[in-house]
């Protein structure tokens, strides 16, 4: 089979839909061969890459698929996807890439096990990359190491899956904006939360909770307060944080919450960080 | 306190600086509870550590103070390096201690939801 990406596809709702279009759509299929078209194209977010890569890889290993990619059609349509590494893990050479626009974070995976070298993400490839640089106080740096710490305990804990966490975050000097995004494939936010508190049935209602700083962590310690220390320091810089679980985009556009269905459902959970200044 | 005090060294317990997992907290929390356990005190040394989350604190030094009711009294923690490290510790034993602040943890971040 074949499928084409088409348009845009940036980190919002409608980017997120297409892709989880595409996950559906394949996930229905076992043992077959994919195609994936990037000739149609038009604008690539770099950081959406974390979430296609996790789709793919899912499908890979999950339905057995084979996924076949025309790298030509990236080279020409979103070249971004080389220079911040999607190419060499989905065709899992070796290929050492350099980002000779300084651009992009690179897109990583991360076991639930790699604490030392997420840490060393999180500090020198994301938070002090040119495009946060002088703009993220000392406290601020701190407060998102920290919570991004946090959100990858929560992947150990939680998540009851053995796929990594994949990251990955593109800077657009023009604009002054800066994104980045953590995924992890695992259950999500629902069924952990359910199982704490009955009464939140839908996935909706558990990334409030989640956002809350409400944790469901195991036996009777709390904690995993990353994601309500993320919108607190969005409320005061007019950033943004997007979360996606089961079929719930929720958003936090700078200045109010926002929640839309997905339509369809993807499994684990999608946190995505937009700085502007 | 006394000078032949046990103590653990959190970097060398879970084999790096980053104090971060529930997993590394537990590994700290299971060498210690046999010496809380028999009512007996230790040091939790924190020098060497650059980065601590609250899950690592939850894990290790919150289930520690369930272990025994004179746990607030048998544990000494030292070498937080960052004051903030100290308050998310301060919350890990009110929390383990009381249960009931989580409640009103919930109430400020309620308002700043819905602000």
């Amino acid at each position: 089979m074949e499928y084409a990406l088409s348009g845009d596809l940036r980190t919002n709702l409608m980017g997120f839909r297409k892709l989880v279009h595409l996950y559906d759509l394949v996930s229905q299929y076992e043992g077959s061969r994919l195609k994936l078209n990037f000739g149609k194209i038009n604008f690539f977010d770099a950081n959406m890459s974390a979430v296609l890569l996790a789709m793919l890889q899912k499908l890979e290993s999950d339905n057995n698929n084979k996924i076949i990619i025309d790298y030509d059609q990236i080279d020409q349509n979103c070249e971004v996807l080389r220079r911040n590494g999607f190419v060499s893990h989905l065709s899992k050479t070796t290929e050492v890439v350099e980002d000779i626009r300084k651009s992009t974070v690179p897109l990583k995976t991360f076991k639930s096990t790699d604490a030392d070298a997420f840490v060393s993400y999180i500090e020198n490839d994301f938070l002090k990359h040119r495009g946060l640089d002088g703009h993220l106080s000392e406290s601020a740096f701190g407060k998102i190491k920290d919570s991004f710490l946090e959100i990858f305990c929560n992947v150990e804990l939680h998540s009851e899956t053995n796929r990594p966490m994949y990251t990955c975050g593109q800077f657009y000097p023009t604009k002054q904006e800066f994104k980045f995004t953590v995924v992890d494939v695992g259950v999500g936010f629902l069924k952990n939360i359910n199982k704490k508190d009955r009464a939140i049935s839908t996935y909706e209602e558990a990334i409030d909770w989640a956002v809350k700083g409400n944790s469901t962590k195991k036996g009777t310690t709390q904690g995993g307060t990353g994601l309500s220390t993320i919108l607190r320091y969005c409320r005061s810089s007019k950033g943004e944080i997007h979360i996606v679980s089961g079929d719930c985009y929720w958003r936090f556009n700078g200045k109010e919450i926002e929640k839309y269905s997905l339509n369809k459902y993807f499994c684990g959970a999608t946190v995505h960080l937009i700085f502007r200044y | 306190m006394q000078e032949n005090t046990p103590s653990i060294n959190v970097s060398d317990a879970i084999g790096t600086s980053n104090a971060i997992l529930h997993s590394f907290g537990m590994t700290v929390y299971d060498t210690a509870k046999p010496l809380v356990q028999e009512n007996k005190p230790v040091i939790i040394d924190f020098n060497g550590i650059r980065n601590l989350t609250s899950a690592f604190l939850h894990a290790s030094i919150g289930n520690l103070m369930t272990v025994n009711p004179n746990s607030i009294h048998l544990i000494t923690v030292n070498g937080l390096a960052n004051p903030e490290w100290n308050d998310k510790l301060q919350d890990a034993i009110k929390l383990a201690l009381n249960p009931e602040k989580r409640d009103a943890i919930a109430s400020e971040l309620n308002e700043l939801f819905n602000s």
